[in-house]
């Protein structure tokens, strides 16, 4: 099916959140939905639909106000609302968490893993990479129009990285425990960090029992230890570096 | 998929309501109110013994009729140019048109609403004239004429609304459709301005036939062409008095045909260029 020209059959089932949302100053939320609810053709149970919505993105209580009179971060959520609109079986969401505060996106996205667990498919755009690792199942990476890497969030790390990455704080390490470290079978390589180390390891490699072992018998003190953080940032910067352009 | 009636009313009843939003718009309800009250009040508190006696029962015209030749057109051009222009600037177009409706129904939906709320406006108009002329001029007479008016009126509007609506859409700025539809009007009223004094000065009869062409020519007559003959003769001096000086008018069929030339044209040319131009994020 072209999608320009069956448009309609194409976008049937599908909600579209904008980033910023641009929506009408004069309606109310309740309103808009209203307007949407036409477009969608929903006739019975379009004010339950709309209600439902509103509950779900957080802004119910400000179903009647006007949409100038609200915030940047409750215009964001009533773009999602009206995506949610009738339940679509994919939802096209456009950086749906910019301008939320902190409190509000950690809303969205469990307003987000919950549609997902009930059978629905987020297909999200977004350059907060924290928020790709913690919400998306597969990404793709496009840079400069070209896709860069499709698959799972793990996959692309270790494509793009070639390794894994574990977090050690610990007090009191000493040269010789780092020497003992690097020789662990998995191990690629290690980075002294403030209060630690970074440990760079095989991809699917279990080494931390033995990392924590050899330190504990050191003497030194083992504080904590974590798989590596923004990993996802990570191997974006080195695609787009390896790309031969500058990330934007 | 076809067009479906449920999605035009729904962008028709949309329209209407963002209409009447606008500052703009409600100025005009507000203006319209104004003209069809206040210059009774006057004449007939200043200057009633400059009027015939015998016209007193038809002064109803003068509100029904007078302010279609320039006001209403720019009432028309005031809601058509922004309808589609100010989606785009506001950038509202984008999550309207993201929903699985074919661009035909928001584009006639769009086109209705706008519509409907012009007639609306026409039937203030002639309401509040007939109102304010019987509350000055005592009962009026010859009434039943103007349900045939009102709608030549509201047929006469297609001009103007359309060829704003179009303009509107090509340029995707509501501004600069409002002063472009504005310029049409305008230039078109001088320029019959300035045949009617040629045509006074050389009797020529080329200057009469190209001023029966002008679009405000074409617009404008349609209702005084239809009432006239449906009331008494002696309500000629009024329409004399309302159309300004003697210029051609065209037949009411041909005047009728091109009006619905230009409809035919500028909504073919907007609904194509729509249906086939991109809608962005948002113009500034």
């Amino acid at each position: 099916m072209d999608p320009i020209d069956k448009h309609v059959e194409a976008l049937t089932g599908v909600g579209y959140s904008p980033e910023l949302p641009n929506i009408q100053a004069f309606l109310t939320p309740k309103e808009v939905l209203s307007l949407a609810a036409a477009e969608l053709g929903l006739k019975a149970g379009a004010k339950e639909e709309a209600d439902r919505v509103l509950e779900e993105v957080g802004i119910i209580e400000y179903g009647d106000t006007k949409v100038g009179k609200l915030s940047k971060g409750m215009v964001q959520r009533l773009g999602v609302a009206q995506a949610m609109l009738g339940s679509p079986e994919v939802m096209v969401m456009d950086e749906p968490t910019i301008g939320l505060d902190p409190a509000g996106t950690a809303h969205l996205r469990e307003v987000f893993r919950k549609y997902a667990r009930d059978g629905g498919t987020i297909l999200m755009s977004s350059h907060m990479m924290t928020e790709v690792e913690d919400l998306c199942s597969s990404v793709g990476l496009i840079h400069s129009g070209k896709i860069l890497f499709s698959g799972t969030v793990r996959d692309m790390v270790e494509q793009v990285l070639g390794a894994d990455e574990v977090v050690v704080e610990a007090k009191g390490l000493r040269a010789g425990v780092i020497e003992s470290l690097r020789k662990i079978d998995g191990v690629l390589g290690l980075r002294e960090v403030s209060g630690g180390l970074e440990v760079r390891v095989k991809p699917g490699a279990e080494v931390r029992p033995q990392i924590a072992r050899t330190i504990v018998d050191s003497g030194a003190e083992l504080l904590a230890m974590r798989t590596g953080d923004r990993m996802l940032e990570k191997a974006y910067i080195e695609a787009v570096k390896s790309s031969g352009s500058k990330a934007e | 998929m076809g067009v479906r009636p449920s999605r035009i009313y729904a962008f028709a009843a949309y329209e209407v309501r963002r209409a009447l939003a606008r500052k703009k718009v409600l100025a005009m309800v507000a203006f319209i109110a104004l003209l069809d009250t206040v210059p009774y009040y006057i004449l007939s508190s200043t200057g009633t013994s400059l009027i015939p006696a015998d016209l007193f029962p038809y002064l109803w015209v003068a509100g029904v009729i007078a302010p279609f030749a320039l006001f209403i057109q720019f009432v028309a051009i005031m809601i058509a140019a922004g309808a589609m222009s100010e989606e785009y600037e506001a950038g509202t177009a984008e999550i309207l048109l993201a929903k699985p409706v074919s661009r035909t129904e928001f584009f006639v939906g769009k086109y209705l609403g706008g519509y409907l709320l012009l007639a609306s406006l026409i039937v203030l108009n002639a309401g509040l004239s007939i109102i304010a002329a019987s509350l000055t001029y005592g009962a009026q007479s010859g009434l039943g004429v103007v349900p045939g008016i009102v709608l030549a009126e509201i047929f006469a509007s297609t001009l103007f609304f359309t060829v704003s609506f179009m303009v509107g859409e090509l340029v995707r700025r509501s501004s600069l459709a409002y002063i472009l539809a504005s310029a049409l009007i305008v230039s078109s009223q001088i320029v019959g301005t300035y045949l009617s004094i040629a045509y006074g000065l050389t009797g020529n009869a080329v200057y009469l036939t190209i001023h029966m062409y002008l679009p405000t020519t074409i617009a404008g007559s349609i209702p005084p062409q239809y009432a006239q003959p449906l009331l008494p003769a002696s309500t000629a001096r009024l329409f004399q008095l309302i159309l300004g000086p003697a210029g051609g008018t065209l037949p009411e069929a041909s005047g009728a045909l091109l009006v619905a030339v230009y409809f035919v044209v500028a909504a073919s040319v907007a609904l194509s260029y729509f249906r086939w131009a991109d809608v962005s994020r948002r113009v500034s």
